[in-house]
C-alpha cells in the first residue's frame, strides 16, 4: 500500500470509527473536483452540479460503515454520485414530461451557457461546452459511461463496478453512445479555425 | 457493413484490438467506404471526448459541504435516543409516582364508599383530594424540568436525578400531611 493510499485509510477509519469530522474534510479536498466534474457533466449545470456534489459527499459520509475497504475508495464515492446523479436526470425528466413541455434542446444549452459565462469566451471551455451540449442529449446510464471512460480513463471492469452492471452491458452502452454521439456532432460541429474566429469576435465586443 | 466491424471500430478506440485483427480491419476500411467515413467520426468525436478538460470544483465547495455535514451531525444528535439507563430510570420514576398516588386515591375511595355517614366530610376530603393530585403533578412538572435542565448540562447525572425524584415526592407528601392534620382531626 502506496503512502497515500494507507493516509486515505486513515481519514476513512477515522470516520468510520469516531466520525470525525476533519478526516471527513481531507477526504472532500482530495476528492471533491472528481465528484464535482462528474455531476457537472451528469447534469450540465454548475448550480446543480454543487448541489449534487454536496448530497453525494453527504451520503458518503452517512453509509461510510458500508464502505469495503478492499475497493477503490474513488469507485465507491464516484459509484454514489452517479447513481444520484442518475436518479436527479430521472426526476428531471419526469417533471418536463408532467409540465408537458419540450426537453430542453441540447444545442441551445450551450449556447446559452456561451453567452453568459466568462469562462467561454476561450475555444478551450467553448469546446468543451460543446461536447456538454451533445453529452446532454444521450439517456443518464448512457451519459455516465462516456463520463467515466474519457474524464476517468476508467476501463470496462471499472465502469461497470461503478454503475453496478455487467461489463458486456458497459460495451454495448459506450458503442451505441459513441455512435450517437458521432451522429450529433457532425452537422453542428464547428471548425477548430471558425470556432477561434467566433471567440475572436465575440472577445472584440468587449 | 457487419456487425463484426462496427464492433472492431469501436474496441479499435479503447485500445482493445491486438495486432492482426487491427490489420484486419484496417483492410476492411479500404475497400468499404461508409466504414471509412464512420471510422473517422468516431475517431474525431473519441479525440475531442479524451482532450475535453475536467471541471475543477469552485473553491467554496469544500467549506459548504463541511458546513452542512456539521449541521446535519447535530441535527441527528438532537434526535438520537435517550440512553438505556435514562430510560430504566425515567420507567421506574413513573411507577414510583404511580405506587405514591395510590394512598391519596384509596382514601378518596373509601370516604366515596362511606358517603352516607357523612356527606359534609366527604366533599371537603373529595376537594382536598383533587387539591393534592393537582399540587403532586404540578410538582412533578417543576421536578422533570429541573431534571431536563441537569441533563441538557451533563447527561450522565440524567439516572442520579431521576432516582432523586420519588425522595422530592415523598418530601412533598410530608408537606401536605402536615397541611392535613386539620382533616385527619376532623375524621377522627
Amino acid at each position: 500500500m502506496s503512502d497515500a493510499d494507507q493516509i486515505l485509510s486513515d481519514w476513512i477509519l477515522a470516520v468510520r470509527d469516531t466520525q470525525d469530522q476533519d478526516a471527513f474534510a481531507e477526504i472532500v479536498y482530495s476528492f471533491q473536483d472528481a465528484v464535482y466534474n462528474l455531476c457537472y457533466r451528469m447534469l450540465g449545470e454548475r448550480t446543480e452540479a454543487e448541489d449534487a456534489t454536496q448530497e453525494a459527499f453527504m451520503r458518503a459520509y452517512n453509509n461510510i460503515d458500508r464502505y469495503d475497504m478492499n475497493r477503490s475508495f474513488k469507485t465507491w464515492l464516484l459509484s454514489i454520485s452517479s447513481n444520484h446523479c442518475i436518479d436527479r436526470l430521472r426526476k428531471r425528466r419526469l417533471k418536463y414530461l408532467s409540465l408537458d413541455e419540450p426537453l430542453p434542446s441540447s444545442m441551445e444549452l450551450a449556447l446559452t451557457s456561451g453567452q453568459v459565462s466568462p469562462e467561454s469566451q476561450t475555444v478551450r471551455n467553448e469546446q468543451s461546452e460543446y461536447i456538454q451540449g451533445i453529452l446532454d442529449d444521450l439517456s443518464p446510464d448512457d451519459r455516465a459511461g462516456i463520463i467515466l471512460k474519457y474524464w476517468y480513463d476508467y476501463s470496462y471492469a471499472e465502469i461497470a463496478e461503478v454503475l453496478n452492471t455487467t461489463e458486456s452491458a458497459i460495451k454495448s452502452r459506450l458503442f451505441r453512445a459513441r455512435r450517437a454521439l458521432a451522429e450529433m456532432m457532425t452537422p453542428e460541429e464547428p471548425d477548430d479555425n471558425q470556432r477561434e474566429d467566433d471567440a475572436i469576435n465575440r472577445l472584440s465586443e468587449y | 457493413m457487419s456487425m463484426d466491424y462496427r464492433r472492431m471500430m469501436q474496441e479499435k478506440l479503447d485500445g482493445q484490438l491486438d495486432a492482426q485483427t487491427q490489420e484486419a480491419l484496417q483492410e476492411h476500411l479500404k475497400l468499404d467506404e461508409q466504414a471509412a467515413e464512420e471510422q473517422a467520426k468516431l475517431e474525431t468525436l473519441h479525440e475531442k471526448l479524451a482532450t475535453a478538460p475536467s471541471m475543477r470544483a469552485p473553491s467554496r465547495l469544500a467549506a459548504t459541504i463541511m458546513a452542512r455535514l456539521a449541521k446535519t451531525v447535530e441535527a441527528q444528535a438532537e434526535l438520537e435516543p435517550l440512553p438505556q439507563e435514562v430510560q430504566m430510570a425515567l420507567m421506574l420514576t413513573v411507577s414510583i409516582v404511580q405506587m405514591m398516588m395510590m394512598p391519596v386515591m384509596l382514601a378518596a375511595s373509601y370516604m366515596v364508599l362511606n358517603a352516607q355517614y357523612s356527606p359534609q366530610l366527604l366533599t371537603r376530603v373529595m376537594e382536598r383530594s383533587v387539591a393534592l393530585i393537582v399540587m403532586m403533578i404540578e410538582g412533578l412538572v417543576i421536578l422533570l424540568e429541573e431534571v431536563e435542565r441537569m441533563i441538557e448540562k451533563d447527561p450522565e447525572m440524567a439516572p442520579v436525578a431521576m432516582s432523586l425524584i420519588p425522595v422530592a415526592l415523598m418530601g412533598m407528601i410530608d408537606y401536605i400531611q402536615g397541611e392535613n392534620s386539620d382533616i385527619e382531626d376532623d375524621v377522627a
